[in-house]
């Protein structure tokens, strides 16, 4: 009976001291938002900026509009981006927990210098998720990651919803590490980042006057993309040629596609993506590989400068058909010329042949660097305009 | 007799697939990948077909030596002397398997979710734990599996469920790119987990109706190769060539689960596999290991052994490796050999003569 009253003492002792062994408070710990890394000097060394977030700013109803932030931005420099993680609890004073991170921008000279040093840990350790969106940006991350993001009062998670704001435009690769690391374990494939640039608005906020933290000053885009050879930033692309590589990788979901309208003299007309499809026929003849394109791109009229054509006309309809095919493959082409100057496969023509032809591909493999560049791509689109939404012609008595 | 409970066959059955499964689920994906790439999904049909042919070797020796276990029937077959030998050899497989499954489980913990825990501490916990499951018998362990292993499928099933929207089919092209050779050479290190069927002949003579134990143990191998099948599939279709460096696939695979940014980071469906599948695959083998000695020391009792052994374990699977790599990529080419050896050979052999010898019954 002593025993079983011991017992049960013991086990009830267990309810007050759960936990692990480094279990650690919530308030002992500095949530990391989002990490921005660059080279630091010449030494190898690394510059390691990160968004703190401040739980006690996120409270609902308390903040200001506009400009209220609820992060805090760190800086330091390591060796390694580990050791500069560790570094940074020097400034924080709280060691940095990485797994609410969202997005790590890099600046351009590290990128050039090779990301791998960051792309590792993110694989290897445990608290990192490799869903983080990957950008570069189009110079200093440090000066990306302490831009206020006025939309979001935890910055870095303002920067996310950029690039999953691909989703309507398609001008930017929402690329998350797992499909860098996806890419870059391919002999041919070149992997590609989101592109962040950082334009000033000038005239803005704070020349007026006003309170810089009503109207932003500045504000960070993600367009583009920027183009790898393995770890290493090659190139860039622009909108336009990004929308073309994500037309081919059929991760294009919506957008605008402005052509001008048929006949008429500078009439524009905006076409909408509804959905859209592509895929990637590789093909061998005579020994020469070649790589068909084919796109499906169903959407509507979104809208159209009153006067020009009469959008009833069937002909019209089809040219205008035509001309959204043209505009497609133009913006494909474009993608195409940049990856074949820069010599990089972001497409993975060269995984589609292995894929389809791995005889072949053997002889292929080890000179794809030659066959690339010189690869003929033939694009073949079809597009469709199904509707014009609540209205037939645009106001006006009509052209 | 050490052991006086009886267990259902579909215990038995039960019993198997928690021997296997829980940790080859987690480690033998990378294992396989690493040689047969998109192809590895063939390797598992491969190792399936092995693990039924080596489901009936066990039975086939259980059939013919009724009532026996594997160290017990030794004797009869091999000899006084060569019999202690290979039953002190079977022992010593059981034991060093065990302290591998107890360090794999172990280092997943440190690796992935407690890295400054010290390690000894969940090899204490687990080695301490399965010691009591070990201690409580037979009858015990075969009901607290027939509760785990439903649970571990059915979470399986889930997280396959969950990950499907990012499965490339892409990833199982080029078929056959390099020839069938690779194929073989996948299945070659994982065919030492499917050859573990072997510990079934510990458990055929506690039977209800050992007769029919070759159906439940076949039933056993093929729950298994189910679901090594599904798994290899997933994570081939996930995870692509990056398979081949991961240490825990499973747990790779879980981690990129993420539906309407609402349902993500389901790691702990993994831990729940890991901790009570572990639990339940080293208690099995801790058991075989306490009562293959007992029976090979002739004692009536094989209760006394189970807390030596458990030091045993604890100690050896500290000491046996100095690091996790070490087990992971250098163990599976160096152990392999021996490894199949003592699961596979010996009872191949121990079947060869006793059908050359004519020794035991027929088992009809």
């Amino acid at each position: 009976m002593t025993i079983r009253a011991c017992l049960f003492l013991l086990a009830f002792t267990l309810l007050f001291s759960p936990g692990c062994w480094n279990r650690v408070e919530l308030d002992q710990r500095a949530i990391a938002a989002g990490f921005g890394a660059d080279r630091a000097g010449d030494g190898g060394r690394i510059r390691i900026t990160v968004q703190v977030i401040r739980p006690g700013q996120l409270k609902v109803g308390q903040a200001k509009p506009g400009g209220s932030a609820a992060v805090t931005v760190y800086s330091c420099t390591g060796y390694t981006f580990f050791d500069a993680l560790r570094n940074l609890a020097m400034a924080t004073g709280k060691k940095i927990f990485i797994a609410e991170a969202k997005v790590v921008v890099i600046g351009e000279g590290l990128a050039r210098e090779g990301i791998g040093k960051i792309t590792d840990m993110y694989d290897r350790d445990h608290e990192m998720s490799t869903r983080n969106f990957l950008l570069i940006a189009r110079g200093e991350a440090r000066e990306v990651m302490e831009t206020n993001v006025a939309a979001e009062k935890i910055w870095a998670y303002g920067i996310a919803h950029k690039v999953k704001s691909m989703a309507a435009h398609g001008k930017a690769p929402p690329v998350e590490f797992r499909h860098f690391l996806n890419t870059v374990e391919s002999k041919t494939t070149a992997p590609v980042a989101a592109a962040v640039r950082l334009p000033r608005i000038h005239g803005g906020g704070e020349e007026k006057g006003e309170d810089p933290g009503t109207i932003p000053p500045k504000e960070i885009m993600v367009s583009g993309a920027a183009v790898f050879r393995r770890y290493k930033l090659a190139g860039w692309l622009n909108e336009k040629e990004t929308r073309g590589l994500l037309w081919v990788a059929g991760r294009v979901k919506s957008g605008i596609v402005p052509i001008t309208a048929p006949g008429g003299d500078d009439g524009l007309v905006s076409l909408e993506i509804i959905s859209a499809g592509s895929k990637v026929r590789p093909e061998i003849a005579g020994g020469k590989p070649s790589v068909t394109v084919e796109i499906r791109a169903v959407g509507s009229l979104g809208d159209i400068q009153p006067d020009t054509v009469d959008i009833t006309d069937p002909g019209i309809w089809n040219n205008m058909e035509k001309r959204k095919a043209a505009a497609i493959e133009g913006e494909i082409r474009a993608a195409v010329a940049k990856a074949q100057a820069l010599n990089a496969d972001i497409f993975g023509f060269g995984e589609a042949l292995r894929r389809q032809f791995p005889k072949e591909w053997k002889s292929m493999e080890y000179k794809w660097d030659e066959i690339f560049p010189g690869l003929p791509v033939n694009i073949k689109v079809d597009a469709k305009i199904r509707g014009t939404m609540k209205v037939t012609k645009p106001a006006g008595p009509g052209p | 007799m050490p052991e006086k409970g009886k267990i259902s066959g579909r215990q038995a059955t039960f019993l198997l697939a928690s021997a296997i499964l829980p940790t080859s689920i987690l480690y033998l994906p990378a294992t396989i990948y690493r040689e047969s790439a998109q192809d590895s999904w063939m390797s598992v049909i491969i190792l399936t077909a092995f693990g039924v042919v080596m489901g009936l070797i066990t039975a086939a020796l259980g059939a013919r030596f009724p009532g026996m276990t594997f160290v017990q029937y030794l004797g009869p077959l091999a000899g006084r002397v060569l019999g202690n030998v290979i039953g002190l050899g079977f022992i010593i497989f059981l034991i060093y398997t065990n302290a591998f499954i107890i360090r794999s489980l172990a280092e997943i913990f440190v690796n992935m979710f407690m890295p400054e825990t010290p390690l000894p501490f969940f090899i204490i916990s687990i080695a301490f734990a399965s010691a009591y499951a070990v201690r409580s018998g037979l009858e015990a362990l075969s009901r607290v599996n027939e509760i785990i292993l439903p649970l571990i499928l059915i979470l399986l099933i889930i997280i396959i469920l969950l990950i499907s929207p990012e499965m490339q089919m892409k990833n199982f092209t080029p078929a056959l790119e390099k020839g069938l050779f690779p194929i073989f050479r996948g299945a070659y290190p994982a065919m030492v987990f499917f050859a573990e069927t072997i510990i079934m002949s510990m458990f055929i003579p506690y039977l209800n109706n050992p007769r029919r134990a070759r159906g439940h143990i076949i039933c056993g191998v093929l729950i298994v190769g189910l679901f090594q099948f599904i798994i290899m599939a997933a994570t081939t279709a996930v995870l692509g060539p990056r398979l081949a460096r991961s240490h825990f696939p499973a747990l790779t695979l879980a981690r990129q689960v993420s539906i309407a940014d609402l349902i993500e980071r389901i790691e702990p469906f993994i831990m729940f596999i890991w901790v009570t599948g572990g639990f339940v695959k080293v208690g099995i083998f801790f058991y075989c290991a306490a009562l293959a000695t007992a029976q090979w020391l002739n004692l009536r009792e094989y209760k006394a052994l189970v807390l030596p052994t458990g030091a045993l374990l604890s100690v050896l699977s500290l000491v046996l490796w100095e690091n996790f790599l070490e087990m992971t990529v250098q163990a599976p080419i160096l152990i392999t050999p021996y490894m199949l050896l003592a699961e596979a050979g010996l009872p191949l052999l121990l079947l060869a003569a006793a059908l050359l010898r004519g020794k035991g019954g027929t088992g009809r």
